[in-house]
């Protein structure tokens, strides 16, 4: 019995109803942008999309959704700041996109996303975004109308689906932005025409963006290169015979090796074996020669493979996880190896191997 | 019964004393007629209560042969079919109660007791409390006897066999016990027989009173016995190895040992195929759980955990509960109980006006509400499906109970959000494992788990040559 009231009276030591928070109360959050301040340097500017949501009677919704800005040289005081403005407690929960502005990004985003990770109400699917130029442009685009976070959302989460973008959630980054032995690549979008644009990846140096971008078809490469493929992937190869059209293979399977070897000297080598199996998918020429086209594929693919290799070497970043693989193997060598200049320096091989295993029903 | 002054009383030769005495018995009740008769050379008086002998049979069988025998000797000219002779006023006037007639004579010191009792029945009707589809369309009535025989046409086996109580110091409530000798356990049967035993009441009306007297757990609100007013299901129940209680006058006939789910188990689910009989069978022990938990899970969603929602979801729950003035709780509870009023006002009225009732109540109410802000959209869907989740349980004593279950689990959820409803549901289980119904764990084949009863459980078994059915 004392046992019992012991029990019932620490139930009330946990969340209880004056924990409540009742759903009415709270302003859902569906964007933020950050920026470098314009005026001081040292100062983020911030900004959310709040939503309003209201109900036109008749089970009709309308959303709509308002920008506050506001500055200051943290995140959590940003969030403190914003209060201010929006009555209600600000709910962080359904914020399904954050982007960063390419110049602040340059300068490290852990510390931004920090306040993320800590608590219990971040949301952790959520993405993160690189814009290059302002963020706030891309968030503040229709203003009061439509949240704009959806639509990017709904881009980025497409891109996933046909591996022109690798998944990256809030949840994926952590580990990657801390870890020297490998570096996340972020989406990079821009502000096309009044509209946001998906337009390739931003490569990280851990949690700083060098400045250095893929554009979508190299982000397919590398993708395949980290044996990462979503629900369908596109390749378009030019013909040999007449370099302006293309043919399209649609990739089935994957496989992929990543070997590391260390040579006598001290000097690393990484292998990657890739055999990709595909099913041509366009064919506009009508070239019935499959042992030529899956040649030329495998001798196209290599080529634009190693010249994103030698992006990534040029400005040290490793989503490949080649330093990963290092220090898992050879313990000792990593340790009092200088990552920053052999990874630059180091060879790294390709072994592509195109097969073409489908022709449809028209070659 | 009439012990007067508690001491046994015995007829004497004196044939006016004897009528006194009875009389006395009786308390000088104006129903007790007493008629002279003169058989052979002797005078004798006939007695019996007015309203429970039928007047025919008293003329036919007693009277007349009486009146035109030649025989000297009294018992051989009665052609009632129960003929006893008792000494014991005690004795005398129990049968009197129970529809006999007694024969005095005078100069003897024991009466001749004939049993012709008034035998007014209702027809044998479907229940209305448990509807079928398909299957046999009868149902218990008020009469023990007629009961009996329903379930005797249905089981013909030696074995099953009845034995006799009577309950109730005022009431003489007569019960009986019936089960298949052969299929039962002896040892649940010995524990039917203690709890019975050791009955003592001063009035018997109702079979629930009984369960609620013999009943392990007193405190818990888990009917421990079935009721049932089908007999088609009575005789089923009976096969699988169960004993049976009928009390006198009520149709409801307690099934025992029973476990949780028989109560989600209907005939229907035996009179159809065996893949549709499971499928409605899973889909009453969700209606539980559903019955069970949604408004608490919706209290528990909107009050503390509202990110758990997908964003379309979130959207619409939130423009419903925007201008709602009450707190969730509040809103859930109003609801609730305006339900269970209106179908308490529903049950007592005739069908016609309940139609009504159900009109103004349902679509009036119900829409007249969400527009006037006072309870959301959501909740009433909530709450419809929930009433409609409770009542899909083929027994009204369940669906009771889950809804009760029902407003625990939405105080818990308001305290504690889900960690609440984890902490009720918990308790539920828990005290189910630890239920027995008359010595036979409640939450069979579940807990303890016996795999070789899992057959026919959550799904319903298929008939099989030489096995036995259900």
């Amino acid at each position: 019995m004392r046992k019992c009231i012991f029990l019932i009276i620490s139930l009330f030591l946990l969340a209880g109803c004056w924990d409540q928070e009742n759903l009415s109360d709270r302003r859902l959050i569906n964007g933020i942008s950050f920026d470098l301040s314009e005026e001081d340097p040292n100062l983020i500017k911030g900004g959310i999309r709040a939503l309003n949501i209201q109900s036109q009677g008749g089970g009709k919704i309308e959303v709509k959704d308002e920008l506050l800005t506001t500055e200051g040289p943290t995140t959590d005081e940003l969030g403190h700041e914003i209060k201010n403005y929006v009555p209600g407690r600000l709910d962080v929960t359904k914020t399904f996109i954050i982007f960063i502005g390419d110049e602040l990004s340059k300068e490290g985003i852990s510390p931004l996303l920090e306040s993320f990770y800590r608590g219990n109400l971040g949301y952790l699917p959520s993405k993160v975004v690189v814009v290059k130029g302002k963020a706030l442009e891309v968030l503040s685009i229709n203003n009061d109308e439509s949240p704009i976070a959806f639509r990017v959302l709904n881009g980025v989460r497409s891109a996933e689906k046909n591996t022109l973008l690798p998944k990256v959630t809030l949840f994926t980054l952590w580990n990657k932005m801390g870890d020297e032995r490998m570096d996340p690549v972020l989406p990079l979008v821009e502000k096309e025409d009044d509209l946001p644009k998906i337009t390739g990846l931003a490569l990280f140096d851990q949690d700083k963006y060098t400045g250095k971008d893929l554009d979508t078809k190299q982000a397919t490469l590398l993708m395949l290169m980290q044996d990462d493929l979503g629900f369908t992937g596109d390749i378009f190869i030019p013909y040999e015979k007449n370099p302006q059209k293309t043919y399209r293979l649609s990739i089935m399977g994957l496989e992929r090796e990543l070997n590391t070897k260390v040579s006598k000297d001290g000097t690393f080598t990484s292998t990657i074996d890739l055999k990709i199996k595909t099913e041509i998918n366009g064919n506009p020429l009508r070239d019935s020669d499959l042992k030529g086209l899956e040649a030329h594929a495998d001798e196209v693919i290599t080529k634009r493979m190693e010249e994103v290799i030698t992006i990534l070497q040029e400005v040290h970043s490793d989503p490949l996880g080649i330093g990963m693989e290092i220090a898992s193997k050879y313990p000792k060598e990593w340790k009092r190896l200088d990552w920053e200049k052999e990874y630059k320096e180091m060879k790294i091989k390709l072994d592509v191997e195109v097969d073409i295993e489908k022709t449809g029903g028209l070659l | 019964m009439s012990k007067i002054e508690g001491k046994e009383l015995f007829l004497t030769d004196n044939l006016n004393q004897n009528v006194e005495l009875i009389q006395r018995a009786f308390y000088h009740t104006e129903d007790l007629v007493v008629e002279s008769v003169v058989f052979g050379h002797k005078r004798g008086q006939l007695l019996y209560i007015n309203s429970l002998v039928a007047k025919d049979k008293v003329m036919d069988y007693i009277i007349r042969p009486l009146k035109s025998s030649k025989v000297k000797h009294a018992l051989e000219s009665l052609q009632v079919s129960e003929e006893k002779q008792t000494g014991t006023v005690h004795k005398l006037v129990s049968e009197l109660l129970s529809g006999s007639c007694a024969l005095l004579l005078e100069g003897e010191e024991k009466a001749i007791l004939a049993s012709v009792p008034v035998e007014e029945k209702r027809a044998i009707k479907e229940p209305d409390s448990e509807h079928i589809i398909s299957g046999p369309h009868d149902g218990f009535g008020e009469s023990m006897a007629t009961n009996m025989m329903l379930l005797r046409k249905r089981i013909k086996a030696p074995s099953f066999k009845m034995k006799k109580y009577v309950f109730g110091h005022l009431t003489g409530t007569n019960v009986a016990l019936m089960y298949i000798d052969e299929v039962i356990d002896q040892k649940v049967i010995h524990h039917i027989e203690e709890k019975l035993n050791s009955v003592d009441l001063q009035e018997l009306q109702t079979s629930t009173a009984l369960l609620e007297v013999i009943q392990d757990n007193k405190h818990s609100p888990f009917p421990q016995a079935l009721s049932t007013e089908r007999p088609d299901r009575a005789a089923s129940y009976l096969l699988e190895g169960k004993a049976v209680l009928i009390v006198d006058g009520t149709p409801e006939v307690l099934v025992l040992p029973t476990t949780f789910f028989a109560f989600y188990q209907s005939v229907d689910d035996y009179t159809m195929h065996w893949i549709v009989g499971s499928f409605f069978r899973i889909l009453r022990l969700i209606s539980f759980l559903i019955a069970v938990t949604l408004p608490a899970m919706y209290i528990a969603i909107v009050s503390f955990h509202p990110e758990i929602l997908p964003l379309g979801l979130l959207y619409s729950i939130r423009t419903s509960i925007e201008y709602v003035p009450f707190p969730p709780i509040l809103e859930a509870f109003l609801m609730q109980i305006i339900l269970e009023i209106l179908k308490e006002a529903a049950i007592r009225l005739p069908s016609p006006i309940a139609q009504t009732i159900g009109i103004v109540g349902g679509l009036v109410i119900g829409t007249a509400v969400v527009e006037a802000g006072l309870v959301s959209n959501t909740m009433i869907v909530i709450i419809g499906l929930t009433a409609i989740a409770s009542f899909a349980a083929p027994f009204n004593q369940m669906a009771v109970i889950s809804r009760l279950l029902g407003f625990v689990s939405m105080v818990a959820a308001f305290l504690f959000g889900l960690f609440g409803i984890a902490i009720i549901l918990m308790a539920i289980i828990i005290h189910l494992c630890k239920l027995e119904s008359f010595g036979e764990p409640y939450f069979a084949p579940l807990a303890p788990l016996k795999t070789n009863e899992m057959g026919d459980f959550v799904l319903r078994k298929p008939n099989k040559n030489g096995e036995s059915p259900s």
